[in-house]
C-alpha cells in the first residue's frame, strides 16, 4: 500500500538522546539533515532533546539518536542510558529506528571494556562489545552497503568493536579502519521485529552527505504509524558531488 | 659556563649561522616565511639552542596559549609594548611550535647569539606548551579559552587542558587567566596573577540555544555549572549551585560593551580605573583578545593611557581580522577553525549590512582532517543574508551542503573550488561601499597570503 504525502498528513518524531552531553562530532549535523530532509517533503519534525534522568515515551518516538561524547560524558550518561536499555528494545522491536554515532554505538552492545577499570556496561541492544584498543583510527573512511551503495565519512575512534555472527554490519570497509581495523566491517544495520538499530564510528557528519541514508532512516521511521510511503525525489547535486569528491580521500 | 661540554658554545654559534644562512635561503628565493625550518635545522645541531637564546632575553618571557585568539593576543601584547618603549621579541608569523620558537629567537639573535630584548613574547601551541616548558623558563602564561578544536590533532578537551596545566606547573610560572571559561579559570590554583572577563552584557548579543557549548563541572564537588549569563560559547557569569564556587572575581574587565560591524566599543576596568577603548577588530572573541593584552601589560606596569594606545593603534595580522584593499575593494579576512570562533566570525560577519562573504575550507592536516566541525558551527545566521556566498577550498561541496541545510537558497550558494578565481569572483560582486569578508581556514589561508601577493598586494610583515 503506497501513500503520497500531503502536506500536514505525516510527521516524524526525533528523540535526542543527551544531546547536552554527546554532541562530539557534528552529531548535530545528522539531526539537521533528517529535519531538512523531511521538511522539505511537508513532513513535520518534532525534536526532543531527552536528558540525563528524564522520562521518556518509548512509544511516542519514531526515531531515537545517541551521538557521541569525551570519555567522562559517556561514563555518565552510560547508567542512565542503561535504564532505558528495555523500554529502548520495545520501541523498536515494534517499528522505531535508532540511529546512533560512536560513543552511543559503542553503548548498544554488551560492554565497553576500557585499558583500566571496570567495564562499562551497554543496553545489549545488539550482540557486540568494544575493547579499548592501543591505536587511534583516524581518518576518512567509505564502506559499501549490502546494496551496493557507498557511505563516505570520518572516524574518530581508540575503541574496538565486535559484531557477533549473526548481526549484520552497516557495510564493507573500502577505505579506513571501520568497526576494529580487523575484520574489514563497518557499523551496524540489524532488524529488529519491525525496527532498525543503526550504528557507525562515521560522522563528517554522518547523514548531510550520505543522503541516500538518511532517506531510508526516515522512510523506515514513518512506517511505524503511516505505513509505506514514496519519498519525493529531492534535487541532491550538492549533496551529491560532497558525496563524490568524499569517495577519493585518502584514508 | 656552567656547561660540561666546553665546546657547546660552538655547536651554539654553528647552529645559529645554520639557521640563519637557511632563513635568508628560504625568504630570497620565495619558498616561504621561513619561519619553522631554520629552526629545526639548527636543533638538529645544537638541541639546546632554544633554551640557550632564550636565556638572553633580560626580562623574561610571556606566552599566550589556548584555543582560540593565541595571535591576535600576542600580537596586541606586542603593539602595548612597543608603544611602552620595551624593546620586545615576538613570533608574530604563528609559528608557534618548538621549531617556530627557536627561528624566532635566532632571526632575533645576532650572528654570535646575542639578542638584546626586555620580553619575549610567544604564542605557543597547546600540545607544544610542556615541550617549551620544559626547555625555557616561562615567566608568564595567558591561557586564552578551551574550545574543542581538530579532534582529530589533539584529542579530547581534557587532554589539552592537562597539557596546558603540565605547561604552566613545570616552572610555576605565573599565570594570566580568562576567569569567564571555567575550565580556564580552574586550570591551577596557585600563582594567579590577574582573572580577566566580561563584567556583563546587554541582550543585544544575547546566545543562540542552539550553539554547542563545553560543559563545565565545578572542581570543588563535580556538579555542572549554572550561568548568570552566557557570553558565547561556555563563557559566561557561572555559579555552582552545589556549592560556594562560582567564577572569580575579576580583577580587569570590560563592561558597557558595543560590538559593530567591525569594530567595538567598551570601558576596560583596571584597578578601579576606567579606560574608554575603541578597537578596531570585529567580535566579542577580540574584546577578550584586549583585556588578556591589558592585563599582562598592567603586571609590567604599563601605564594606563599607554595600553589603551597599544590597543587602539594595532595593526593587525593577515588573516587576524586585517583588512586589506585590493582592486579598490576592501577585504577583511579572518581565519577560522573550530565551531566557537567560526560560530562568532560567522556572526560578525552578518552583523556588517554590507557584507560580501567568502568561505574556504580545506582538510589538510593544519586545518584538521575531519570537517564533522562544519556542522557544530552557526552557520544558520547566514539564511538571512541576502547576497551569494562563495564557497571555496578542497571542501567546497561539504561547505556547499552546510549552507543548504543551513538554510541559504541554493541559488545564492556559489562554488568556486580554484580559491583564485573566489577571490576575483568575490572583488567583483563588491561595491565600493562593501567589505568582501573572507574565512578561510588555515592553509587556505596560506594560500590566499600567496595569491594576494601575486595580484599585486605587497603584505605587511613579510
Ligand atoms: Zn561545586
Amino acid at each position: 500500500m503506497n501513500n503520497d504525502l500531503k502536506t500536514g498528513t505525516t510527521n516524524l518524531r526525533i528523540a535526542h538522546l543527551y544531546a547536552h552531553f554527546l554532541n562530539i562530532y557534528g552529531d548535530k549535523g545528522n539531526i539537521i539533515a533528517l529535519v531538512k530532509r523531511a521538511n522539505w517533503r511537508n513532513i513535520d519534525v518534532e525534536v526532543v532533546a531527552i536528558d540525563l534522568n528524564q522520562k521518556l515515551d518509548y512509544n511516542y518516538f519514531d526515531i531515537f539518536f545517541v551521538g557521541g561524547g569525551q570519555d567522562k560524558q559517556q561514563q555518565i550518561i552510560a547508567s542512565d542510558l542503561k535504564s532505558h536499555g528495555h523500554g529502548l528494545k520495545e520501541a523498536i522491536a515494534s517499528g522505531a529506528v535508532i540511529l546512533s554515532v560512536c560513543g552511543g554505538y559503542q553503548l548498544l552492545g554488551h560492554y565497553y571494556r576500557p585499558h583500566q577499570g571496570a567495564d562499562l556496561e551497554g543496553i545489549s541492544l545488539i550482540d557486540a562489545f568494544t575493547v579499548a584498543g592501543n591505536k587511534r583510527m583516524i581518518g576518512n573512511v567509505v564502506i559499501e552497503r549490502e546494496n551496493g551503495l557507498q557511505l563516505v565519512g570520518f572516524e574518530n575512534h581508540s575503541g574496538k568493536t565486535y559484531l557477533g555472527k549473526d548481526v549484520k554490519a552497516l557495510g564493507k570497509v573500502i577505505t579506513g579502519n571501520g568497526n576494529n581495523g580487523e575484520d574489514k566491517l563497518e557499523g551496524v544495520c540489524q532488524a529488529i521485529g519491525s525496527g532498525f538499530v543503526y550504528g557507525t564510528y562515521l560522522h563528517g557528519s554522518l547523514l548531510p552527505k550520505n543522503p541516500h541514508l538518511t532517506d531510508e532512516i526516515i522512510r523506515c521511521a514513518l512506517r511505524r504509524r503511516f505505513g509505506e510511503i514514496n519519498l519525493t525525489k529531492l534535487d541532491d547535486k550538492l549533496e551529491t558531488l560532497a558525496h563524490d569528491k568524499a569517495l577519493h580521500f585518502q584514508a | 659556563m656552567p656547561n660540561t661540554n666546553p665546546f657547546s658554545f660552538l655547536s651554539h654559534e654553528c647552529a645559529i649561522i645554520v639557521g640563519k644562512v637557511a632563513a635568508r635561503a628560504i625568504r630570497f628565493l620565495g619558498y616561504g616565511l621561513g619561519s619553522n625550518l631554520p629552526g629545526k635545522l639548527a636543533n638538529k645541531i645544537s638541541p639546546k639552542l632554544l633554551p640557550y637564546l632564550s636565556a638572553k632575553i633580560q626580562g623574561g618571557i610571556i606566552a599566550v596559549s589556548g584555543t582560540n585568539g593565541k595571535s591576535t593576543t600576542s600580537g596586541l601584547i606586542a603593539s602595548i609594548l612597543n608603544t611602552a618603549k620595551f624593546k620586545i621579541i615576538h613570533n608574530k608569523q604563528g609559528a608557534n611550535l618548538y621549531t617556530g620558537i627557536t627561528t624566532c629567537l635566532i632571526d632575533n639573535s645576532d650572528w654570535l647569539g646575542n639578542i638584546e630584548a626586555d620580553w619575549g613574547i610567544f604564542e605557543i601551541d597547546e600540545a607544544a606548551l610542556p615541550q617549551i616548558a620544559r626547555q625555557t623558563n616561562i615567566d608568564y602564561v595567558i591561557v586564552t579559552n578551551l574550545f574543542r578544536d581538530q579532534l582529530d590533532r589533539f584529542g579530547e578537551l581534557d587532554t589539552t587542558f592537562q597539557l596546558i596545566k603540565q605547561g604552566i606547573e613545570f616552572n610555576k610560572s605565573k599565570t594570566i587567566l580568562n576567569a569567564d571559561d571555567p575550565n580556564i579559570a580552574q586550570l591551577v590554583e596557585n600563582n594567579v596573577e590577574a582573572y580577566y572577563g566580561i563584567k556583563k552584557l546587554s541582550n543585544q548579543s544575547s546566545v543562540s540555544d542552539s550553539e554547542i557549548r563545553e560543559l563545565a563541572y565545578c572542581s570543588f564537588c563535580g556538579n555542572e555549572f549554572k550561568y548568570n549569563q552566557i557570553f558565547y560559547g561556555q563563557l559566561g557569569d557561572y555559579y555552582c549551585s552545589n556549592c560556594e564556587n562560582k567564577r572569580p572575581n575579576l580583577n580587569i574587565f570590560a563592561d558597557n560593551i558595543h560590538v559593530l560591524a567591525q569594530e567595538s566599543s567598551f570601558d576596560l576596568w583596571i584597578n578601579g580605573n576606567c579606560l574608554s577603548i575603541n578597537l578596531k577588530l570585529p567580535g566579542l572573541f577580540n574584546v577578550y583578545n584586549a583585556l588578556a593584552a591589558a592585563s599582562i601589560a598592567h603586571i609590567l606596569n604599563v601605564n594606563a593611557e599607554t595600553i589603551k594606545h597599544g590597543l587602539e593603534n594595532y595593526s593587525t595580522l593577515f588573516g587576524r581580522s586585517e583588512k586589506i584593499v585590493l582592486h579598490n575593494k576592501t577585504i577583511l579576512i579572518q581565519l577560522i577553525k573550530n565551531p566557537a570562533g567560526a560560530s562568532q566570525t560567522v556572526k560578525a560577519a552578518c552583523h556588517d549590512p554590507n557584507a560580501r562573504i567568502i568561505i574556504a575550507i580545506n582538510d589538510n592536516l593544519a586545518d584538521g582532517r575531519d570537517v564533522s566541525w562544519l556542522w557544530d558551527t552557526e552557520f544558520e545566521v547566514l539564511s538571512k543574508h541576502t547576497n551569494e556566498i562563495i564557497v571555496s577550498g578542497k571542501r567546497c561541496y561539504d561547505m556547499a551542503t552546510r549552507l543548504k541545510y543551513a538554510g541559504v537558497p541554493e541559488k545564492n550558494i556559489i562554488v568556486k573550488e580554484s580559491l583564485k578565481d573566489a577571490l576575483l569572483f568575490g572583488i567583483d560582486l563588491t561595491n565600493q561601499n562593501q567589505t568582501l569578508w573572507i574565512l578561510p581556514t588555515y592553509t587556505c589561508l596560506l594560500d590566499l597570503q600567496k595569491i594576494v601577493k601575486s595580484l599585486g598586494y605587497s603584505l605587511s610583515g613579510t
